[in-house]
């Protein structure tokens, strides 16, 4: 919903005062929609990793969610402000935090990914 | 879930997490090198990643053939889909950011539209209504 609200000011504002708001954009509909739901999906419907533990290391996949979401919501604060050194050093932040949490993720869903 | 799922799903992860990797290189690395790069970022992240995923999950999830063996439909255009698929990626992904000529991007592209193509061509007859398919009652399957 904020990628598409964002979708709707990019359309009615000025180029000049837009910038950084289609990366923003497309961030928050790919990581913050798509790649959320996907892993939300996933540590649902995959198969169980194990008798005691059905979904395997939910503390992994909690962690991953939070970084996630701090690092999008860091991104889509610093992404569309002025050139910076400020900037810069919050989107590199926003990134390291997205790498971490994906990183996460993906070693708590992998071993649900297994043939039966 | 069959051991191709696997592979797709596993092979989406590993592009998911390339993709991420790069997407913070090109915001800490050195611009005039890195940006060069967001090509790759993106076909690693909507291609390998997304595209590869919805494969896999379709190849394992989607209803299974009620009458007819392999129950998934053949394997073999599956496999050649990964290869073709994880090939375009790389293809067009490093061509676009290195600058190659128009028909490298195209040959990556061409190769993605027919792993495409084979995907879909295993599951268009498994996308269909609860029931359909199965034999009928006194009917011979």
């Amino acid at each position: 919903m904020v990628a598409l609200g964002i979708g709707v000011v990019m359309a009615v504002s000025s180029p000049g005062t837009r910038a950084g708001l289609p990366a923003t954009y497309v961030h928050l509909l790919v990581v913050g929609w798509l790649t959320q739901l996907i892993f939300g999906v996933a540590h649902w419907l995959f198969p169980r990793a194990s008798g005691d533990a059905p979904r395997g290391n939910e503390g992994l996949g909690w962690a991953g969610i939070l970084l996630l979401n701090v690092g999008l919501l860091v991104r889509a604060v610093s992404e569309p402000l002025a050139l910076s050194a400020a900037r810069h050093g919050l989107l590199v932040a926003s990134a390291a935090l997205q790498l971490a949490a994906v990183l996460l993720l993906v070693v708590h869903i992998w071993p649900r990914v297994k043939e039966r | 879930m069959p051991s191709l799922a696997v592979r797709f799903i596993r092979t989406a992860m590993l592009s998911l997490l390339g993709g991420t990797l790069l997407g913070a290189f090109l915001l800490a690395g050195e611009p005039a090198i890195a940006l060069g790069f967001r090509p790759l970022h993106v076909e690693l992240l909507l291609v390998g990643w997304g595209l590869q995923l919805a494969f896999g999950v379709a190849y394992w999830i989607l209803p299974k053939h009620a009458t007819r063996t392999p129950a998934r439909g053949a394997a073999l255009p599956i496999r050649l889909a990964w290869w073709l698929l994880n090939g375009g990626v790389w293809v067009a992904g490093l061509g676009l950011s290195f600058g190659t000529p128009p028909w490298w991007v195209g040959l990556g592209r061409l190769s993605e539209l027919c792993a495409v193509i084979l995907v879909a061509s295993n599951a268009w007859p498994r996308i269909k209504p609860f029931g359909a398919g199965r034999p009928q009652a006194g009917e011979v399957a």
